[in-house]
C-alpha cells in the first residue's frame, strides 16, 4: 500500500469499499443536532454525543420517525466519504432510544397525523358483526396470537382464519406488517375484517407500532382493522388509525366475534318470551270480544230507552186530544139540529143542559 | 353446519323476524300454533350449529419478509 499512487476519486472509492467491508451495516447512538430537510426529499443532521459528532445523510422516504433537535435515535448507517471527502453515514432506518425520544417521536407523529385527518371518528368503520372470512397479523409464535386464537375458537365457529406471520418487533417489522395488510387488500374475496395483534412488551418493542408508514397503511386499508396490541395502557398510533381498537389481544377476539353462550342464551331468552306474548294476545282478544259484548248490550239499553221516552211522550200528546179535558177546561160540546124552536143538548164537564134554539145568525 | 344454505347471521334474522311476527298487527292465533312449531325448530338448529361450528385456520405460505 505504501506505493500504491492513487488518483483521488481512486482513493475515495477504494476507502468506501474498505469502509463498506469493515462496516456493512452499524448501530450508532447518538443525539441529534443541525437536523434539516433540503427540497423536502434529503435529510441532514449530526448526530453526536458528548465528545464527537458525525454527519448523517438520508431521504425523507427512509425517515419514517419523525425527529428533532435534542432527541436520543439509534441509526441503521453505512459510513461514506462524499466525493468531496467529507465523511457522513448513509443512513437507512432510525428510531428513537429512550422513553423521552420514543414519547417525544410519537407526540410529533401523533400530531402531524391528527392534523390530516387519520384519527378522526367519522373514518371508523363498524366489524361485521358476525364475521365468515378473517384476516390475522401476527407473529404464530407470539402468546399474543395464541391468546387470540384461543378465545376466538372458543366464543365463536365456522370461520375462515387466514393468519400472515409477520415479525411484530424489531426493524424489518413494520414493512412485512405493511406487506401483509396489501396482500390481503388485493385478495380477489378479501377477509371482512383484519386483524393486528401482538402481546406486550417494552416501549421499544412496541414501537414499530408507531411507524408512520405502517400508520398510514392501516388507514389507507380498505378492508375495516381491528388492532389489539400491547396492554391495556398501551396506545399506539396504530391502534389510533384503526377501525376499532381492542385493549389486548384477547380483547380483539372479544370485540371480534360473539360468545356463542351469549348467542344461545339470546336464541332461549326469545322463544321463551314467546308464549307469554301469545298469551297477551289471547287475553287481549278476550278483552276484545267481552268489549263488544258490553257494547252491544249497552246500545240495546239505548234504543230500549229512547223507545220508552217516545212512548211517553207520544201518550202525553195523546192525553192532551181527550175532550174530557177540553171540556173540564171550560168548553162545552153542542149536539142537535140547530135551527129555531129546535132543542139542542150542551155537554159540559160535569152535565148535560137541555135547550131549545131561539134563534140562528150567520158570523 | 347442519344446514349449509343459510349462515348462523341469517337464521339469526329469521329467528328474530318469528319472534316479533308474535307481537306484530299480522299476528293471528289460527297461525300461532303452527309459526311456533317453526320458531322452536330454528331455535333448535341454531343451537346445534353454535354447538358444532369449528374455524379453520390456515397459516399463509407467503412470506412478507422484504
Amino acid at each position: 500500500m505504501e506505493n500504491l499512487r492513487l488518483q483521488v476519486s481512486e482513493f475515495i472509492a477504494l476507502t468506501n469499499q474498505t469502509l463498506e467491508y469493515a462496516y456493512p451495516s452499524v448501530e450508532i447512538e447518538g443525539e441529534v443536532s443541525s437536523f434539516k430537510v433540503n427540497q423536502n426529499k434529503y435529510v441532514f443532521f449530526d448526530l453526536k454525543d458528548d465528545e464527537a459528532s458525525v454527519g448523517c445523510f438520508m431521504t425523507v422516504w427512509q425517515l419514517r420517525t419523525p425527529i428533532e433537535d435534542g432527541m436520543k435515535i439509534i441509526v441503521t448507517a453505512t459510513p461514506k466519504l462524499t466525493n468531496w471527502g467529507k465523511f457522513s453515514l448513509t443512513v437507512r432506518a432510525l428510531r428513537p432510544s429512550g422513553e423521552g425520544s420514543l414519547k417525544k417521536s410519537f407526540e410529533l407523529l401523533k400530531a402531524k397525523l391528527e392534523k390530516e385527518g387519520l384519527f378522526s371518528p367519522e373514518r371508523k368503520r363498524l366489524l361485521p358483526s358476525l364475521p365468515k372470512h378473517i384476516g390475522v397479523i401476527s407473529s404464530t409464535q407470539a402468546a399474543g396470537y395464541a391468546d387470540f386464537i384461543k378465545i376466538v375458537n372458543d366464543r365463536f365457529g365456522g370461520m375462515t382464519i387466514d393468519v400472515a406471520h409477520v415479525q411484530v418487533q424489531g426493524a424489518a417489522a413494520a414493512d412485512q406488517i405493511i406487506k401483509a395488510i396489501r396482500y390481503f387488500n388485493m385478495l380477489e374475496q378479501m377477509p371482512e375484517v383484519l386483524v393486528l395483534v401482538r402481546g406486550g412488551g417494552s416501549a421499544d418493542d412496541l414501537a414499530t407500532f408507531n411507524d408512520e408508514q405502517l400508520v398510514r397503511e392501516i388507514a389507507a386499508s380498505r378492508i375495516p382493522v381491528l388492532t389489539g396490541i400491547g396492554h391495556e395502557v398501551d396506545v399506539s398510533l396504530a391502534d389510533m388509525a384503526a377501525d376499532v381498537r381492542a385493549a389486548t389481544p384477547s380483547n380483539a377476539a372479544q370485540l371480534l366475534v360473539p360468545d356463542r353462550r351469549e348467542l344461545v342464551a339470546d336464541v332461549r331468552h326469545r322463544m321463551h318470551g314467546v308464549i307469554p306474548a301469545i298469551e297477551r294476545r289471547i287475553a287481549d282478544y278476550h278483552d276484545d270480544v267481552v268489549g263488544q259484548l258490553d257494547s252491544a248490550l249497552g246500545a240495546i239499553d239505548t234504543r230500549i230507552d229512547d223507545v220508552h221516552n217516545e212512548l211517553t211522550m207520544t201518550s202525553r200528546v195523546l192525553g192532551e186530544y181527550n175532550p174530557q179535558k177540553v171540556l173540564a177546561r171550560g168548553y162545552a160540546l153542542v149536539r142537535g139540529d140547530v135551527k129555531p124552536g129546535a132543542n139542542i143538548d150542551i155537554e159540559r164537564a160535569n152535565d148535560v143542559i137541555t135547550a131549545e134554539v131561539k134563534h140562528v145568525k150567520a158570523k | 353446519m347442519s344446514k349449509q344454505s343459510k349462515t348462523i347471521e341469517e337464521k339469526m334474522n329469521e329467528l328474530r323476524e318469528m319472534t316479533a311476527w308474535f307481537e306484530s298487527e299480522e299476528f293471528s292465533l289460527t297461525e300461532a300454533a303452527d309459526k311456533f312449531k317453526q320458531a322452536n325448530a330454528l331455535a333448535k338448529d341454531i343451537e346445534k350449529d353454535l354447538g358444532e361450528l369449528r374455524n379453520t385456520v390456515n397459516e399463509l405460505k407467503q412470506s412478507f419478509e422484504t
